[in-house]
């Protein structure tokens, strides 16, 4: 017990690294406040000067495997602000990462960019990206927000949900199911 | 083990761990991977791959007085000068001017209150860095969540607190790990004008990365 205190807490310090400023969303919060959430892998992802050219932003494709809510075709579009385009990099400090060839949990809402209205986007930055990862009890859905310390919420959380050890991948898949629903879990 | 022995044993443990968290514990931001979107990488100041950082040393910012922008010029000053003031640092960061300019790369360094730009909902600022090769800040933008109270009073959310640590991150520094008090501006989380002050962990940030660039 003292041991998992321990190592929760060394974890917990390990983790503190983020920037840009974001207060803490529970599960209920990502769900309600999210049009649409999907799990699926990336395909690919091209980084572009925006029509103005004044914001590089990247389209990253997603194969869709499963729709947990929303109206979501088999493959979807999701655009990032920041991306390389020649030898400029735009960074954004606590933006959602998307790597080609891996899975994630997406909570997508369609927003307005620099340059783009309405676009389809990981609105709520690295809050609304979870990394599907195999634990040792199979596979979980990791908050991304884990690498970028949040402000508490109004109940006093600051954890993202799940924590740095995430939750089961079925777990959550039923959590979100149930709470775009209007259940209660 | 009984529950005195396990709290006890609990407590040396964490001791342990805090004892084993250096005195400065600040990190820098490090642009991962090239050719995907980046949020950027905590890593120490002597890191083999670098890290952001600026090759000039005055660094002027200007401000859209739109919206909530609107008499928050000495906070957002203040801020500045407080980085410009760390010792055997030479960066001057200067609130040239007001523009009308957004959220964009124009050589230019904004900070602005939008609805948008990314950082909505949960998000209170957002801050971007413009990278050239060699990690090279060539221009950083912070945008502020228009649809949260900005004061400058000391009530939530202090403008002089959040631009003081945005503008660490517009230097190339990432969050710091020391979670100890006092808490250094670049502590990972909100808490109050308290941020407005810089700790010798900013401090040493900022010394490390004009030691090392």
């Amino acid at each position: 017990m003292c041991g998992i205190m321990a190592v929760a807490m060394a974890a917990s310090l390990a983790a503190s690294a983020s920037a840009t400023t974001l207060r803490r969303m529970g599960l209920e919060e990502l769900v309600a406040g999210n049009k649409s959430i999907v799990v699926g892998q990336v395909l690919d992802a091209r980084s572009y000067w925006n029509k103005e050219k004044t914001f590089i932003l990247t389209d990253v494709r997603i194969a869709v495997n499963d729709v947990l809510k929303g109206n979501v075709q088999d493959e979807v579009t999701v655009t990032l602000m920041g991306g390389r385009v020649g030898d400029l990099t735009t960074l954004i400090v606590g933006g959602a990462e998307l790597i080609p060839g891996k899975s994630y949990l997406l909570f997508l809402n369609r927003e307005d960019l620099p340059g783009v209205s309405k676009a389809q986007t990981v609105r709520d930055l690295c809050q609304g990206a979870f990394d599907l990862v195999i634990g040792k009890d199979g596979l979980r859905a990791v908050s991304q927000a884990n690498r970028h310390p949040l402000i508490p919420d109004h109940l006093g959380y600051i954890d993202a949900p799940g924590g740095v050890e995430g939750i089961p991948f079925n777990a959550m898949i039923d959590s979100v199911r149930g709470l775009a629903h209007g259940e209660v879990n | 083990m009984n529950r005195k022995s396990l709290i006890a044993a609990c407590a040396v443990a964490a001791g342990m761990i805090a004892s084993a968290m250096p005195s400065h514990a600040y990190r820098m931001i490090y642009n991962t991977t090239v050719g995907r979107v980046s949020a950027g990488s905590a890593v120490p100041c002597s890191y083999s791959g670098g890290f952001a950082h600026w090759n000039i040393r005055s660094i002027n910012w200007y401000y859209n007085t739109a919206g909530q922008g609107w008499g928050k010029s000495t906070a957002l000053s203040s801020a500045m000068t407080a980085w410009t003031n760390v010792a055997s640092a030479n960066h001057v960061l200067t609130l040239a001017g007001t523009t009308t300019a957004g959220f964009v790369t124009d050589n230019r360094n904004t900070i602005l209150w939008a609805a948008g730009n990314g950082c909505t909902g949960s998000c209170l600022a957002i801050t971007a860095l413009v990278l050239q090769y060699g990690q090279v800040i060539v221009e950083t933008d912070i945008s502020f969540n228009s649809g949260w109270s900005w004061q400058t009073s000391g009530a939530d959310y202090d403008v002089q607190a959040v631009a003081a640590h945005e503008l660490g991150h517009s230097l190339g520094i990432h969050h710091t790990e020391l979670t100890s008090t006092p808490r250094p501006t670049m502590y990972a989380s909100y808490f109050g004008t308290t941020g407005r002050t810089l700790e010798v962990d900013d401090q040493a940030a900022l010394q490390c990365s004009e030691s090392r660039y």
